[in-house]
């Protein structure tokens, strides 16, 4: 059977339906399994949405919904905090809580109307075997930080051993007590960093398959 | 410059300020809001935490009132759990999904702000409650009725710490469902569930029992309030077990969901470190399945002692839980013990995890034998056994999952030099607090008691206690140079500074607000960006064996040419 999203959530429902079974066997009172099977019911009916939106929509290919404004869910929440954090105190902050709960829906239901920016995913996030020849790719990054690559070489771990000097020996105390010292710390820091160093020397960009691989391959030729 | 065509979306520039974080709909400002949240509030419930300490250093100390005191475990419990922790949770997961799974954004951004606004203002509530008159909830974080009704805790303070908790447990489980979502209908081409990177598994498990089990707390804080208005209804012992039910159905996942993410974090932690994939990928993910549905089944076990629910179901069904963490547990040390390590801090967090959530697991099976835990109810044994599981276990993971991905979210690198202090004074402040602890709690020292007499032979491992407390509370004065230096000053980080194989390591840091602006590869394994590295090396062996294929040949010709001697 192949692992979709519908299948793991049933299955997960279903384990626990059994655990609830198992838990009526031993004699389980009412509000125990009330409560399990609750939760069991929760989570299939999840589920069953998932099963739905998948039949409707093939997976990647959701359409995504992006808000044009953030306010509904400011004026909202505001709304149900006054609600909630004021019925602690007398019931009639209801009325002051309940006006921005229905502003908030209002701007959402508009947001929601008026043009919602829906998206499919090939334009949100391009794939490289998805583009055709010359195609631009569709996402333009709308703040685009440094140009960067995915591969950076990975930092070289440090000792600490060089900051710790330089923090004891500012150079404005002298610079040749500094140079001196420095010198001295530096012959300690690399001749700890060279040991330390062979111990922490970045693992392998291979691993030991490839590495065999890697091997064989270059032995073949020798070997015809 | 180039023309936008008409299908792609336009997201307006993000604004500027303070506006650009409280109205954002980016899921990665909004998970930085409740981390950075959550942060705080476990600063704060940490300064409770030693002022507890310090009040229990030395029997007859008078720092808390008897009355504060409760206050203060009260909120330090109920605040760690709800406020800081879950938050930690849910925001590594809401930062961290969309770009392991290649997706632009998440699903709900808007609901999700308004869940971020209700954890907020539910939080501050909770806290609220000092400046009443009564001062804030005291009847410890499981608020039992009826001690927690308004016959024997009256006041506004214990109305505002239920009102609060529905806020936060409300916003948290809506943020479950829409994590859960994402995972399930946002995947880019080629992420089928079998090759997502196993933080976004953990999250899978971890959303499943929020969605399954935080209607629970909702429900208990309603019946909370039932209690409040109605005293009478705790006259019946049948509603008071039913709260205790209720209450632990919630009460036992959220533990759950407050560390699957991190050994999430650690899952991928080792594999960068090690420098290769995890190894038993489809066991971890079978194993973490099998751990989030179990973890529904078992919350009896905080009742043994009632006397009125299945204690051997519920006893079974506990221990069982070693299997699959277990199985865990293998999939991180087999990661590690084949890999060449890089001791950087989020690796050493790692590795301090497996034996500190181990004492909290093994101390946890011993409590899920109803004898013992006869004798063990209500002890410090008990304190000292979930604090191995949260502080040692959860926390620390949390935070190699924090050094891990802080330079993906500030694109700044914590430094390496403090971030290692910060680990070894938290390994020698976790250890010297929380192993006294169990000795206490065997000694017979209860649980939220203000101090102990002088006789009672308590008072060596109490303070050896309170001083780890304090050697925690200078790691944390470290983490917080750390981050606050580290923000301004810190190195570079670059798209992927740990050469790491996970998609959100292939953007920039941190990423642009629709989360990748360069083509992303198509996903063939939970490790796309080996597979790519590891493509191109082979590409380049093969062209060499091709250039080696033709020298040789070459070599042949001209040797056959030669005249033989
Ligand atoms: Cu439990």
């Amino acid at each position: 059977m192949k692992v979709t999203a519908p299948v793991v959530l049933l299955c997960w429902g279903l384990l626990n339906g059994a655990l609830v079974l198992v838990l009526r066997g031993f004699g389980g009172t009412g509000v125990e399994l009330a409560l399990y099977g609750t939760a069991f019911g929760i989570i299939e009916l999840f589920a069953l949405t998932v099963a739905i939106a998948a039949s409707r929509r093939p997976a990647g290919r959701e359409l995504f919904f992006l808000p044009r404004s953030a306010l509904p869910a400011c004026i909202g929440a505001l709304g149900v905090v006054i609600d909630g954090l004021g019925l602690s105190f007398w019931p009639w902050p209801l009325y002051f809580g309940s006006p921005f709960i229905g502003v908030a829906l209002v701007l959402a239901w508009l947001d929601h109307r008026a043009k919602p920016h829906r998206s499919q995913f090939e334009t949100m996030t391009p794939i490289v075997d998805g583009l055709r020849p010359g195609e631009v790719p569709p996402t333009q990054p709308i703040e685009r930080l440094a140009p960067y690559r995915l591969y950076d070489p990975p930092p070289r771990p440090t000792t600490g051993l060089g900051e710790a000097v330089r923090a004891l020996v500012p150079p404005r105390r002298g610079r040749r007590r500094a140079a001196l010292a420095g010198a001295l710390a530096t012959l300690g820091a690399a001749a700890l960093a060279a040991r330390l160093g062979r111990r922490q020397e970045m693992a392998p960009l291979v691993d030991q398959d490839l590495a065999e691989r890697l091997a064989r391959a270059s032995e073949r030729p020798r070997a015809r | 410059m180039t023309t936008v065509p008409a299908s792609v979306p336009t997201v307006p520039v993000p604004r500027r300020g303070v506006a650009g974080w409280l109205l954002t709909t980016d899921h990665k400002r909004i998970a930085l809001l409740i981390l950075g949240t959550a942060l705080v509030f476990f600063f704060v419930f940490g300064a409770m935490a030693l002022t507890m300490r310090s009040q229990l250093a030395l029997p007859g100390m008078s720092i808390l009132s008897p009355h504060l005191y409760s206050e203060f475990f009260t909120m330090h419990g109920s605040g760690m759990i709800f406020l800081a922790i879950t938050p930690f949770a849910l925001g590594l997961g809401v930062y961290l999904v969309p770009l392991q799974i290649g997706s632009p954004t998440i699903a709900a951004p808007r609901l999700l702000l308004f869940c971020y606004y209700l954890y907020l203002f539910g939080a501050l509530g909770m806290v609220g409650g000092f400046l009443t008159s009564h001062g804030a909830a005291d009847d410890g974080w499981f608020a039992y009725v009826p001690l927690s009704g308004s016959e024997y805790s009256p006041g506004k303070g214990m109305d505002l710490w239920i009102a609060g908790t529905f806020l936060a447990g409300l916003g948290q489980l809506i943020i479950g469902g829409a994590i859960l979502w994402t995972v399930m209908r946002l995947r880019t081409k080629g992420m089928s569930l079998m090759r997502m990177p196993l933080f976004t598994w953990s999250m899978v498990g971890t959303t499943l029992m929020v969605i399954a089990s935080f209607p629970a707390l909702l429900a208990a804080m309603s019946m909370l309030t039932v209690a409040r208005f109605h005293p009478g209804v705790t006259a019946s012992n049948t509603f008071n077990i039913a709260y205790q039910d209720v209450f632990w159905f919630y009460g036992h996942p959220v533990v759950y969901v407050m560390f699957f993410p991190f050994v999430g974090a650690i899952l991928d932690v080792a594999a960068t470190f090690s420098g290769r994939r995890n190894s038993g990928y489809k066991w971890t993910v079978i194993a973490l399945l099998a751990f989030s549905t179990g973890s529904m089944a078992v919350w009896g076990h905080h009742m043994f002692t009632t006397g009125q629910i299945p204690n051997d179901y519920f006893s079974v069904v506990s221990i069982f839980l070693i299997v699959p963490a277990g199985l865990e547990y293998f999939s991180i040390i087999s990661t590690l013990v084949g890999g060449r390590l890089v001791y950087r801090t989020a690796l050493l967090f790692a590795i301090a995890f497996l034996p500190q959530f181990f004492i909290g697991g093994a101390t946890g099976v011993m409590l899920a034998s109803p004898t013992l835990d006869y004798m063990l109810h209500d002890t410090y044994f008990v304190v000292a056994h979930f604090h191995y599981t949260l502080f040692g276990g959860s926390v620390f993971g949390f935070f190699a999952g924090f050094y891990y991905w802080f330079p993906k979210a500030t694109g700044r690198l914590l430094d390496e030099r403090l971030g290692k202090t910060h680990f070894w004074l938290m390994v020698i402040g976790t250890n010297v607090t929380f192993i006294p602890m169990f000795l206490s709690g065997f000694f017979g020292m209860p649980r939220r008691v203000e101090t102990y007499p002088p006789t009672a032979g308590l008072t060596t491992t109490n303070l050896i206690s309170s001083i780890g407390a304090g050697i925690l509370g200078i790691s944390m004065v470290v983490l917080a140079i750390n981050i606050v230096k580290s923000l301004h000053h810190g190195e570079r980080a670059g798209a992927n500074p740990w050469g790491a194989f996970t998609l959100e390591w292939a953007t920039s840091s941190p990423p642009p607000p629709l989360n990748f602006s360069e083509p992303l590869p198509y996903v063939t394994s939970p490790a796309p960006l080996l597979d790519l590295r590891e493509r191109a090396e082979l590409d380049a062996v093969e062209a060499a064996e091709g250039h080696a294929h033709e020298t040789l040949l070459a070599h042949a010709a001209a040797s056959e040419e030669e005249p033989e001697r």
